[in-house]
């Protein structure tokens, strides 16, 4: 008979990782169980290629939350997030916009497209981080169940629709355009310049099978203006030694306070004795015993495949079965001799670029909005984008440890590139995928070609493969209005909580969701503590 | 002086002019056409063919405008077609849905039998959720600025009746609204041709695709004022035009005045309340209350002076989506069209004809428009109303009205004064596979351009609802969020078009919504 747990967490993606230091740091006995060689899920550095350090998935930091940092005193166990500055997007005519930190930069910069822009950009920044501030509360909450009109559920609501009645009008109505609009929409109202629409928009779509004109991705534009509010440089970071560091940090705090964790050791199934969870059975037949187990990975993994659906209502199996995942994203990484030139701004030649350092932050090849709503267009039809949006990072020249001296890596995220095509398979036509995103990139850096020594490309298949995303959804399912918050990931279901008494969610198919924000394993955490189970 | 001033002699202008008439106000309704109506008209295609010139559908027009006004006396006859909507599949085969759910069921049997089955339960599921929004549909929208007791009390009834519905109904209209109606048709049917049709009824008059998310909530709005997934369809004996004189005499009946050919210029206001407008032949009229059905942007835009509205309310106004997608082609043709699918077969005729053979054809239609091109193959709606309706044309012969989409007001790199002609060769190649003889039996033809719902009947950019039906510009936001309840700004002036809750569809309950705010001003003596 093995030891008994309390506690039992699938998958040690940095959601995992995240819920078993919680649980860990309440004194609580936790066994970790994760599938692959090593943790990080999502937010994993390997060496693809010697001497090569890729984050080979998720690649920058967007929202870790600030009190997980100093609660599970990241920084202690290595974390390092170092600056990622500005975007920089080369336009089609042969120009190019560049936005950075610095203010009077940024406003010299979009000054040369349309003054009127570069002054409603500050008052935009402003009123955003005004309404990050209201959504960054909901970001830690534990969602109610409005649907069981219970009156205990319903008064979360109403203390949610108190604060939001409380707001400055002008902030009220910004809110709700931000819920309902499209990310175009919302931004024409502010700015005329269509390569800003365009690459600010981008952030609306990303994860999600939408276009920049589908209503409902305006929310996300908030997600650039919530970081800003904790201090600089946390919205959008790289980690020191790649995307993996955040997880190992994790990791170790998580073994500081007792955890243990085991790589190689996948689950088979999740044992469910009378409606309650009892424990694991992994691949090779071992089981382990818990009072409470908690499933990181997707809710189909977790209940279509480890649970089953005789175990569960018949209601709740076929919310599950309607949840989308539809990956949209893929991944291209490549090993370089030496950095790209952008015409746009080669290297030192543009005066008012020093040296590369419009590399530094994102390139985004995100041109004009129609250029975005084309790369949809055809998605939609079941083909990946001939001309993609992509949005690539250098992370070598922020942390050169991870390439070798003069050589760099660049990490290069594409949207869109539908998990179900029309025509041929994935497998087949990986190669032709990466040579559009070359492709695409060599239209503003023809010299790319020449500089790329190795070229890994990430189809949605192969991001389910490898790291056990349904359908290559990078956000565990899609983040759009009807599977968010109390909708997240089944109505009715969005409190970490499941049919199945004993098991909890803890990734980001639960509220608030994916990046690595964290803040779905803490909440769980918090939830499963709070119930008093183990 | 008047008490009241209708600008708009469309259906809302009309019933508002005529409920506020009932109330012993004196009314004057004024038009800037030469006819009563607005979008609800009929006119002469040629001599003794009359078509439904924009709308070919009405309403329906809600039990209390019908009871208030008594519109059943005034000897209108409504017609309510059945089958009301018969749909082409790729290969030319008819899907009809009747009025009765088991008959349609019976006819998606023919394509598959597990759509079939799931059609019952989807209408009856729809019907619920809608209701919930239907009971918003009542009253006026709160301002999120401002709610009213009155407002939570109306919130706490439509809550009340949510409840209800129960669970399962609940969540689905909450997952339901910001959905794309391709998803949430793909939930339930495996047959292309009959998602598509229930995805024409959602998009209908709004540049959005099935795939567009929240096409779900226009779903579920219009099958709140209609009833069916796929639309109602119903219209007048006479046409539409009917119906508008029938309101217009009412209107008169109850003492107000109703003049055409009068073009208003401008809203004079004094101390901030709006006192009176000014025509085109500069007759002015003094009004204490001047209620505007005719388009919201039209009202801020043109007829209101920018020092008479807060800094930023007209900035907001000029931010309201408005962007026309539909056109119209009216044909007088010599003899009944022959389609194919159907046979012989006439029953289906007298409801409208769809073609849209599947999601994939309206999202690509759609996709032209967002790239200023109308659509190379465009989806269609087609109305034969001599069918049910000889008056309108010669004996034998007919008109058909066809609703047109995606055909958008700005064309990029060209005009549609250029495009006109091969605009309406691209529709006729839609139908000339359905319906192979229908060339050659047309006698005249009307094109009516997004530009020509701007410019003659001052749609702003030509979009038939005075701005796009999204979530975003939807009850307690439309036409802004905080001025949805009617009111405006200046003290005195009322909005009271399609540009307001609940929207457009020709059912005159923004007009009737209007005029119970109106009224009560007047009973509270602030106007």
């Amino acid at each position: 008979m093995p030891a008994k747990y309390d506690a039992i967490i699938i998958g040690a993606g940095h959601n995992g990782l995240t819920a078993a230091a919680y649980l860990a740091r309440a004194g609580r006995k936790v066994l970790v169980l994760e599938r692959r060689h090593l943790v990080g899920g999502a937010a994993v550095t390997e060496e693809i290629f010697p001497g090569f350090k890729f984050s080979v998935c998720s690649y920058v930091v967007s929202l870790l939350r600030p009190e997980i940092i100093r609660e599970l005193q990241l920084a202690k166990h290595g974390l390092e997030i170092l600056p990622l500055d500005g975007t920089f997007t080369p336009m089609l005519s042969g120009d190019y916009l560049w936005r950075v930190n610095d203010h009077a930069r940024t406003f010299r910069e979009i000054s040369r497209h349309s003054r009127a822009d570069a002054e409603v950009y500050d008052e935009y920044g402003r009123a955003m981080v005004e309404m990050g501030r209201f959504a960054k509360d909901i970001l830690a909450m534990t969602p109610p169940d409005p649907f069981s009109l219970k009156m205990r559920e319903l008064s979360v609501l109403g203390d949610l629709l108190k604060r939001f009645r409380a707001l400055p009008e002008l902030d009220r109505h910004n809110q709700l355009q931000l819920l309902t609009m499209s990310a175009v929409d919302f931004l024409d109202q502010w700015f005329d310049t269509d390569v800003l629409k365009a690459t600010m928009s981008a952030s609306g779509i990303i994860g999600t099978f939408l276009g920049v004109r589908s209503p409902g991705t305006a929310y996300v534009l908030l997600h650039h203006y919530m970081g800003d509010i904790d201090g600089a440089f946390r919205s959008w970071g790289l980690s020191k030694g790649g995307t993996g560091t955040v997880s190992e940090s994790i990791a170790g705090a998580a073994r500081a306070f007792g955890a243990d964790i085991r790589v190689n050791a996948p689950v088979r199934h999740i044992l469910v004795k009378d409606g309650e969870a009892t424990g694991v059975v992994l691949e090779n037949g071992d089981y382990h015993l818990a009072s409470v187990v908690m499933s990181s990975v997707d809710p189909r993994l977790t209940f279509m495949r480890m649970v089953g659906a005789d175990h569960l209502p018949g209601e709740f199996v076929e919310d599950i079965a309607r949840y989308k995942f539809r990956g949209s994203s893929g991944k291209v990484n490549l090993a370089l001799d030496g950095l790209p030139d952008f015409t746009a701004a080669p290297g030192s030649k543009d005066p008012g670029l020093h040296r590369n350092e419009h590399l530094r932050g994102a390139i985004s090849i995100s041109p004009s909005v129609d250029y975005m709503e084309r790369a949809f267009d055809d998605a939609k039809y079941g083909e990946f984008s001939r001309r993609p949006y992509i949005d690539i990072v250098i992370p070598s020249l922020t942390d050169p440890s991870v390439a070798p001296p003069g050589k760099h890596v660049m990490s290069c995220f594409v949207q869109y590139a539908p998990y179900d095509l029309r025509e041929g398979s994935w497998d087949e036509r990986r190669e032709a995928f990466g040579d559009a995103v070359i492709n695409a990139i060599s239209q503003f850096a023809p010299n790319l070609k020449s500089r790329i020594l190795h070229r890994q490309v990430l189809t949605p298949l192969d991001i389910e493969r490898t790291f056990g995303l349904s359908e290559g959804n990078i956000f565990q399912g899609e983040l759009t209005l009807e599977q968010l918050f109390f909708m997240r990931p089944a109505p009715g279901w969005a409190g970490y909580r499941t049919p199945i008494r004993r098991l909890y969610m803890c990734g980001s198919a639960t509220h608030p969701g994916g990046g690595i924000m964290a803040a779905p394993g803490r909440n769980a955490a918090l939830r499963a503590l709070g119930d008093r189970l183990l | 002086m008047t008490d009241v001033i209708v600008i708009g002699a469309g259906v809302n202008g009309l019933v508002a002019g005529a409920l506020l008439a009932k109330q012993k106000l004196s009314v004057i309704v004024l038009d800037q056409c030469p006819v009563v109506g607005g979008a609800a008209i009929t006119t002469e295609l040629a001599p003794g063919y009359r078509a439904p010139t924009l709308s070919h559908a009405i309403g329906p027009i809600s039990r209390e405008v019908v009871r208030a006004l008594r519109i059943d006396r005034t000897g209108l006859e409504f017609l309510t077609p059945d089958p009301a909507l018969t749909t082409l599949t790729e290969d030319n085969r008819a899907l009809v849905f009747h009025r009765d759910r088991v008959l349609t069921a019976a006819s998606i049997n023919a394509l598959s039998s597990a759509d079939a089955g799931r059609w019952i339960e989807f209408t009856r599921s729809m019907q619920l959720v809608a209701g919930v929004i239907g009971r918003l549909n009542d009253h006026a929208p709160p301002s999120i600025d401002a709610i009213t007791g009155r407002d939570w009390w109306r919130l706490l009834a439509v809550g009340r009746h949510a409840r209800s519905i129960g669970r399962q109904e609940l969540k689905r209209l909450a997952r339901w609204m910001p959905m794309s109606v391709a998803d949430l048709t793909g939930e339930w049917f495996e047959t292309d041709v009959l998602r598509a049709a229930i995805a024409a009824h959602a998009i209908f008059g709004n540049p959005a695709g099935p795939r567009s998310a929240g096409t779900g909530a226009m779903l579920i709005g219009r099958i709140a004022a209609d009833g069916f997934p796929i639309g109602n369809g119903g219209t007048v004996k006479g046409g539409p035009g009917a119906l508008s004189e029938a309101l217009a005499a009412v209107a008169t009946r109850s003492g107000a005045t109703v003049r055409t050919d009068a073009r208003i210029t401008r809203v004079l206001t004094e101390d901030g309340r709006a006192s009176g407008v000014v025509l085109e032949n500069g007759d002015q009229i003094s009004a204490r209350a001047i209620v505007a059905a005719i388009s919201p942007t039209q009202v801020f835009a043109d007829l209101v002076s920018s020092a008479d509205l807060p800094p930023t309310f007209r900035e907001r106004m000029s931010h309201v989506r408005s962007r026309g997608v539909t056109a119209k082609i009216n044909l007088a043709l010599n003899g009944l069209p022959s389609f194919t699918a159907l046979g012989g077969d006439l029953v289906p005729l007298a409801g409208r004809l769809l073609i849209a053979p599947g999601l994939d054809y309206l999202e690509r239609a759609f996709d032209a428009t967002k790239y200023g091109a109308m659509s190379e193959h465009p989806w269609l709606e087609i109305s034969i109303p001599t069918i049910a309706d000889a008056s309108l044309a010669p004996a034998g012969s007919h008109v058909m009205s066809i609703a047109v989409h995606f055909a958008p007001r700005h064309l990029r790199g060209t005009t549609w004064a250029a495009e006109r002609e091969a605009f309406a060769r691209s529709v006729m190649q839609v139908i000339e596979p359905c319906a192979p003889q229908l060339a050659s039996q047309i006698i005249a033809q009307d094109i009516l351009t997004p530009e020509d719902l701007e410019q003659r009947w001052g749609l702003p950019g030509g979009h038939i609802y005075h701005g796009e039906t999204t979530l975003d510009q939807m009850w307690a936001a439309r036409p802004l969020l905080g001025w949805a309840g009617y009111r405006t700004p200046i003290r005195g002036l009322y909005l009271a078009s399609a540009g307001t809750h609940p929207g457009g569809g020709l059912t005159g309950q923004s007009g009737w919504l209007a005029s119970q705010v109106v009224r009560e001003d007047f009973k509270k003596r602030t106007i």
